[in-house]
């Protein structure tokens, strides 16, 4: 059998192939194509879409629902939003930009990366999570209490019970959106990232 | 006409003295010529991206053969090649080659061979064939050169047995 390989290696070494001379318009940037530059422009992605994000505050302007009150409301948590993605978004930021320089051997930046993604994930879960008790609170006082303040009427029941229904099922909606966006465009790396791992033989939860 | 500054000439000297490794990289991922060059193409600019961090402790040859590798293990095919020609082994030929057409069948059955095995046998047994040490394998991988041993004499096994299912003619 070493014999066989032998000539294997053999015709290997003495192959000649069609080589083109690498010319400096080789180095221009394009669309790259590994596994960690498709999660890196999924990520420049949702960005971009995360700041489109703010105009939504304008809505109640738009529609004219505004009052002094529900103006500061929004106010307040227009800002512990901004505090809030400002945290998420520097994290994000920080595994964006060590992720695009991984020079180890394969078997150290596979684990760094799936770690750092897995990490990442568990990390936007939470942003979503508290982006949204921030407003589903800010939408309860400026739905139920706003109303029942400025016009110095009874909370009514019906309203309570409707908007907690609907808080429930936006929830349940939220959660199912976030882990089927995860899976859509981080979770197919994931798995990826593990597969190769498993062939090195690395054991990773 | 774009002009390399000193750093890009630098590197495009170092790159183009082993764009071999390259070319037979990227054949060893894939029989079709528009993915190779696509791949040769990420490999190019995956070296550049790091050349700032290319210390010189170690050869550039070796250096290239750690990020190449890395690059293949994680690259992504685009699926509008996923259906492409699946057959083209059998057609291509090396235009630049004077040899006989019996030994470019033979390279061309080594290289489908090569394709047939899974990423990481795929990574050790190139490395293996490019007269890497077990060691330099090792160290690109990341996993013991024990392992690397044992995995070579298993993907030796695997190699022979997928040769002589597509006809390669052992002497």
């Amino acid at each position: 059998m070493d014999t066989n390989m032998n000539n294997v290696e053999k015709l290997w070494q003495s192959q000649v192939t069609h080589e083109t001379e690498i010319q400096v318009e080789h180095l221009n940037p394009r669309e790259t194509h590994t596994l960690v530059d498709a999660v890196r422009k999924n990520m420049r992605m949702e960005f971009y879409c995360f700041l489109a994000s703010p105009l939504l505050f304008v809505i109640p302007f738009i529609l004219k629902t505004n009052s002094p009150l529900s103006t500061s409301i929004l106010a307040i948590t227009f800002i512990v939003l901004l505090l809030v993605s400002i945290y998420y978004l520097s994290r994000f930021y920080k595994f964006y930009k060590t992720s695009g320089h991984m020079l180890f051997n394969s078997k150290e930046n596979l684990i760094w990366f799936y770690y750092e993604l897995r990490f990442n994930m568990e990390l936007y879960r939470s942003f979503v999570y508290h982006g949204l008790s921030i407003g589903f609170f800010a939408g309860f006082i400026w739905g139920i209490i706003e109303p029942h303040i400025s016009n110095k009427t009874e909370i009514d029941q019906l309203d309570l019970v409707l908007y907690v229904i609907f808080i429930v099922m936006l929830l349940l909606l939220t959660v199912w959106f976030t882990q089927f966006w995860l899976r859509l465009f981080y979770g197919k790396y994931l798995n990826r990232v593990k597969a190769l791992l498993d062939e090195l033989n690395v054991n990773v939860e | 006409m774009h002009l390399p500054n000193e750093q890009q000439t630098q590197f495009l000297n170092l790159v183009n003295q082993h764009r071999g490794i390259l070319y037979r990289l990227a054949k060893s991922y894939s029989p079709d010529a528009e993915e190779q060059a696509d791949m040769v193409q990420e490999m190019i600019l995956q070296l550049w991206h790091a050349f700032s961090k290319f210390e010189g402790k170690s050869q550039f040859s070796t250096w290239m053969y750690r990020v190449c590798i890395n690059t293949m293990m994680t690259y992504q095919r685009q699926k509008k090649r996923e259906n492409g020609n699946r057959t083209a082994w059998f057609h291509w030929t090396d235009k630049t080659t004077q040899q006989p057409e019996k030994e470019n069948t033979s390279i061309n059955l080594v290289y489908q061979s090569l394709h047939a095995l899974n990423e990481l046998e795929r990574a050790i047994f190139f490395q293996y064939l490019e007269g890497l040490s077990g060691r330099d394998i090792a160290l690109n991988l990341g996993i013991s050169e024990g392992a690397i041993r044992v995995r070579i004499n298993r993907i030796k096994e695997k190699l022979k047995k997928t040769l002589i299912s597509y006809g390669y003619q052992y002497e």
